[in-house]
């Protein structure tokens, strides 16, 4: 089926996202009328929670940077077609490498946290590579291999902080405190650099996707493994990089995290790394938009931790957002399925 | 003597359309039981939609099915099984992991709600003995050869009980033993009462296997022979046609330049999916020369094509270019050698659909200057090219920055013609390079190859339209199951002796 | 002394690993169909939500239990309808399932969360085979859930392997195309594939949640479903491997809790460390059989995870 309408592509698809949007929401509703939640009392306190003033909307940065980490993570991956589901491992081993430097040396400013960056991000790197080598040589499913070392890595961070790595001075489960070199310089209140580092990092990778010869590269494995081949370009040597790429940047969120937030290593928050997945698929895997969905995503966490104050079940916007996000897959996919077409053509067939 | 209707299938007037190419041309078809059908034609001739209405899975826009005397019309495959047709296809449909008796049982009517094994597994042998087509049950596809898969398929249709068998090109992947096996068990078919329908287009097995032969071209049938009117000459030019009245051909100016550009030796290619591939293939081009590939679909002429550009392995054989010997460079360092290729898969291989003109003008030679700024690419530089490209060809689109899947098939094709042939290759591999188009288009095409001869490259045509290759080629050869069969120079070159042998028959060499 | 404390450990673990069993073994159904759910995590929570919810609004277990494998089996309905019928990505929708049911699971539960669910799944002693020694406590003084998932394997290897049905489920998942030909209608089985699956993700949440722990709270699956898909990998997609892989598992669970207890061995490896085990396992044997040039008896469904489309024919 193709429509003859002369609809550009990206209004159509945003439209798309859009409805999709109110018809969570107007589900969503619905679930708040049964469960006799105030309608109107909810979404307000959302609202101011998220972005009624400055600290709200401080608060919903803070939610938003790890996962416009790992979203920007899983845009790389699947533009070359890769399935990272990894974000979540790779995150924590970023935390790991952050932790292996900030605990175990004392190196002076600067260079503690370069130190503590490089080696959390070639350490989640390497957590990538892992799966993308399987896949090379061995044609392991990326899919299953990733979800697999997701618990690996969640596991092997337990291991550390209620053993080896634990606080000696009682408070389980986290290790010491990094010293003060690896924190993270903050930026405002709770803000650290990281914010600014996530749209840095989006521009960059925007960049390097339309401009460089690599990412012309990772568009056309993603496209097409035979064009790919018919454009000599190695589709192995594609995946291996993708994957440590994303594993790395996978891992600035983790690092983000334990030398940002909490300033020492800890089991991580889970399903920021999924939710990075969620969102770089709503953004149709464009940096940019993923920097935008994130903070849509970080708004709606923000306001549910908010109407906890205003005395309304929280636990209500992952429900918003979980209503959307199915509503969003089904309408971009449709979407992207029955797209108008600008000249109409026939194949007839033999 | 058998009573009229009864004993016989007999399709009248089918027509069918797709959009405005005719299928299928008030087609008469009379399948008699106990006989064998051959029914002969090129690729396009409408055998493979013919096929497809009895079974069901296409209605015909206008015409009867008889079965046995009673009219009948099919909703779906189902009631074409029902009735009992069955289809065996050139790709078999088998679940490779399974056994054979899952296999069969996976595809039978019966409605018991358990696998009885020991039952299905005796039918099985059954069958088999009773057919000539012996296969242990409990064999895992996996791990049978191409003939015994095709049994397995055959089987299958038998076990439910099948009346009708309609076989598509069955022997496009089998050996010549294996082939001979084959004709074998459907002569038993045959003898048992069963309807046999053979889809071919190689003259040797319908004097082979056929007690009649019904030839298609262009959707029509053009002769209804039986076994003693059959004299295999005939046949070839039934098939291809008469000669049609040629556009000039632009003769190649002779030139001291004789060197080979191109020149592949006894090349052995694996297959494509399962297919026979390669089997000891030559061929010499020269500068300033279009040699012209003729062959039906399915011989061998996506491997040669890849094999040359470097995108297959060769198992056995050798390559040269200009006199160096290729066979061991890679598909970049033949590229930056001068040899350019437009695949037959437009939207799959050479062209990425949803990038848009200008990306796809880099797409082979982002690498090199000036497309290349450092690490960078310089979109500015290949945008300008796009538009040139646009502009020479006369390229149909909104603009260069539209997915060129948007576009219709002759602009694509302009595209991709265009890309390869802007850095001035020295030898040029196409493949199918008209296929969809119109004729403004093709008559396009067709200039700009032979304006690229005359510059002094070299061009290997591959085309399933003899026309074509008649038009062009300064040398015509044949390529059949695997191998380059007879060279003819223009003059030399006879439709129906052509038309032989791209149906296997053999003729000394011309 | 030590005799007795193994007994318990292994009666502990065959409950600690039926959960796992079932949902597990749904999933097995499902992505043999075709169809790869990662969702199964948000499912077992609903399910066990529901369970709970149910339970004490009518006092009455069986109809929690019920409930729960009906709610489970509503969300596939969800699903299989997004990824069959709309032909979405599967991962994609799967992630989404886990973040709708944990959501509304916690959502839905929050009043319920401590509250004692009073009426609970009674062990029952399966007359003679309970007295065999060793085995006889550890399989057949369990509750009833216990008993089904026993018969649920069984039953599931029989569907799988003795009938046409399963025999046409399972070439779904390995050639749509050749199943289509053949007669039978893909997007149907993978309908009822993906509901039967969900359906025993709830049933498995339902377990744990009145069957087990007795109680709600929020996120109580704790990776169990996530556990449950590596079951199915570790297993080769075979419903009696995994029947052991779940038992295995399950011990395991019991080690790290118990490892204090046990004392020896035990003390020096973290329990974490063990945990891992499973996982990197999981990991070897796909990696096994990626390297069979012909990965054909244990592999992954060959068509998992591809939607179907019947024009590409």
């Amino acid at each position: 089926m193709r429509l003859e309408m002369a609809i550009p592509l990206w209004l159509w698809r945003t439209g798309a996202f859009i409805i999709s949007v109110l018809l969570g929401l107007l589900v969503s509703s619905l679930v708040l009328v049964i469960s006799n939640t105030p309608i109107y009392a909810t979404y307000r306190a959302i609202y101011t929670g998220s972005l009624g003033s400055l600290d709200a909307l401080q608060g919903s940065l803070v939610y938003a940077e790890p996962i416009a980490f790992t979203g920007l993570a899983a845009a790389i991956a699947f533009r070359a077609q890769v399935w990272n589901i990894g974000g979540e491992g790779q995150m924590a081993i970023g935390a790991f490498g952050a932790a292996l430097i900030a605990l175990n040396t004392n190196l002076p400013d600067p260079y503690m946290l370069l130190a503590v960056v490089v080696c959390g991000a070639f350490c989640a790197g390497f957590w990538g590579l892992l799966p993308a080598a399987l896949k090379v040589w061995l044609g392991v499913n990326e899919v299953l291999s990733t979800l697999m070392l997701n618990y690996v890595a969640i596991l092997w961070i337990q291991f550390l902080v209620f053993g080896p790595w634990r606080d000696p001075s009682g408070g389980w489960p986290y290790s010491s405190y990094f010293p003060t070199q690896a924190d993270l310089p903050p930026i405002a209140g709770s803000l650290d650099i990281g914010v600014i580092a996530a749209p840095c990092l989006a521009i960059m990778l925007a960049f390097l996707l339309r401009f460089t010869r690599w990412g012309f590269e990772v568009s056309v494995v993603g496209h097409s493994h035979a064009s790919a081949r018919y454009a000599a370009i190695s589709v192995s040597r594609v995946v291996i990089q993708v994957m440590v790429c994303s594993g790395a940047v996978a891992g600035l969120a983790g690092i983000q995290q334990v030398c940002g937030t909490a300033g020492r290593l800890y089991v991580l928050t889970p399903g920021y790394g999924y939710l990075g997945i969620l969102v770089s698929w709503l953004a149709g895997h464009n940096p940019v938009l993923v920097l935008v969905m994130a903070v849509f995503y970080g708004i709606l966490l923000q306001g549910g931790s908010a109407l906890r104050i205003a005395q309304i079940e929280p636990s209500l916007v992952s429900v918003i957002q979980a209503a959307v996000i199915l509503f969003a897959l089904a309408g971009l996919t449709l979407a992207a399925r029955y797209r108008p077409r600008q000249v109409s053509n026939m194949k007839a067939r033999q | 003597m058998e009573l009229p209707g009864k004993d016989e299938i007999v399709l009248r007037s089918i027509t069918k359309r797709f959009g405005e190419i005719v299928a299928n041309d008030r087609v008469d078809l009379t399948i008699k039981r106990g006989q064998i059908l051959a029914l002969l034609g090129e690729n396009g001739a409408g055998k493979s939609t013919l096929m497809n209405i009895l079974s069901g899975v296409y209605t015909p826009d206008s015409g009867t099915i008889d079965f046995e005397g009673e009219r009948v019309r099919f909703r779906s495959p189902w009631d074409a099984v029902r009735r009992g047709i069955g289809m065996v296809h050139q790709h078999f449909q088998l679940v490779e992991p399974f056994s054979v008796l899952e296999n069969v049982v996976l595809a039978a009517t019966e409605t018991s709600l358990l696998i009885q094994k020991r039952a299905a597994a005796a039918r099985i042998e059954t069958v088999g003995r009773a057919h000539g087509l012996q296969v242990d049950p409990r064999a895992l596809v996996w791990q049978l050869t191409v003939g015994e898969r095709q049994k397995v398929e055959i089987l299958k249709l038998l076990y439910r009980g099948a009346e009708l068998l309609l076989l598509d090109e069955p022997t496009s992947m089998l050996t010549p033993s294996e082939a001979g096996e084959l004709y074998k068990a459907l002569r038993r078919l045959a003898d048992v009462g069963k309807y046999v329908v053979l889809i071919t287009h190689k003259l040797h097995e319908v004097v082979a296997a056929a007690d009649r032969v019904t030839v298609l071209r262009q959707g029509r049938v053009v002769a209804n022979l039986a076994r003693s009117e059959l004299v295999s000459a005939d046949l070839g030019a039934l098939m291809v046609g008469s000669a049609l009245p040629q556009e000039g051909h632009r003769q190649a100016v002779e030139s001291s330049e004789q060197a080979v550009a191109l020149r592949v030796e006894e090349a052995h290619v694996d297959g494509y999916r399962g297919a026979a591939g390669l089997k000891g293939a030559s061929l010499e081009i020269q500068h300033r020369e279009i040699l012209g590939i003729a062959g039906v679909a399915g011989n061998g002429q996506v491997e040669l094509a890849e094999c040359i550009v470097g995108l297959r392995r060769l198992r056995r054989g050798r390559l040269w270019l200009d006199g160096s010997e290729i066979t061991r460079t890679d598909s970049l360092a033949r590229i930056r050698a001068g040899l350019r290729f437009v695949p037959e898969d437009r939207l799959g291989m050479g062209l990425i659909g949803q990038l848009d003109t200008i990306d796809n003008i880099m797409l082979r030679d982002y690498r090199e200057k000036p497309f290349r700024n450092g690490l960078l690419l310089n979109r500015r530089v290949a945008r300008e090219r796009a538009k040139k490209i646009v502009e020479e060809y006369d390229v149909r689109a909104p603009s260069v920055e539209t997915p060129v899947r948007s576009l219709s098939g002759g602009n694509q094709q302009k595209i991709l013609i265009g890309r390869e042939l802007l850095p001035e290759p020295r030898v040029l591999v196409v493949a199918q390079p008209t296929r969809g188009l119109d004729i403004a288009a093709t008559r396009f095409v067709h200039d700009r190859l032979f304006a690229l001869r005359d510059s002094g490259a070299a061009v290997l045509l591959l085309s399933e339209d003899l026309d074509e290759v008649l038009h062009l080629s300064d040398r015509v050869a044949v390529l059949y199951d695997g191998q380059v069969r007879g060279v003819w120079r223009r003059k030399e070159a006879d439709r129906s002796k052509i038309g032989a042998v791209m149906g296997g028959h053999f003729l000394d060499a011309a | 002394m030590t005799n007795m404390l193994v007994i318990n450990l292994l009666t502990a673990s065959v409950a600690a690993a039926t959960p796992l069993l079932l949902a597990a073994l749904g999933e097995l159904v499902v992505e043999r169909s075709g169809v790869l759910n990662l969702g199964v995590e948000g499912l077992m929570l609903m399910g066990a939500m529901t369970a709970v919810a149910t339970t004490i609004a009518t006092a009455n277990v069986a109809l929690g239990i019920i409930s729960g494998m009906a709610v489970g089996a509503a969300l596939g309905l969800i699903f299989a309808f997004l990824t069959v019928t709309i032909r979405a990505d599967h991962v994609v929708t799967g992630l989404a399932m886990v973040l709708f049911g944990d959501g509304l699971s916690r959502f839905a539960g929050h009043g319920l969360v401590g509250v004692d669910v009073h009426q609970t799944v009674p062990p029952v002693l399966v007359p003679v085979l309970a007295n065999i020694p060793v085995i006889g406590p550890v399989l057949f003084q369990q509750n009833i859930l216990v008993y089904l998932s026993y018969f649920a394997v069984a039953a599931v290897w029989f569907f799988l392997y003795r009938m046409r049905a399963g025999l046409a489920l399972r070439a779904a998942g390995e050639k749509p195309s050749a199943t289509d030909v053949a007669g039978w209608n893909v997007f149907r089985i993978r309908y009822f594939a993906v509901m039967f699956g969900a359906a025993m993700a709830g049933l498995a949440g339902a377990f744990l949640s009145v069957g087990y722990l007795n109680t709600w709270a929020d996120g109580m699956t704790a990776g169990r479903g996530w556990v449950a898909l590596a079951l199915v990998i570790f297993a080769g997609w075979h419903p009696i491997k995994l029947l052991g892989g779940a038992y295995l598992f399950g011990a395991a669970y019991m080690l790290i809790v118990q490892s204090q207890v046990l004392g020896g061995a035990f003390q020096f490896v973290s329990g974490y460390i063990m945990q891992m085990f499973p996982y990197v396992l999981a990991i070897v044997v796909l990696a096994l059989m990626g390297r069979r040039s012909i990965r054909r008896r244990s592999g992954a469904p060959a068509a998992l995870a591809v939607p179907y489309f019947r024009e590409e024919r």
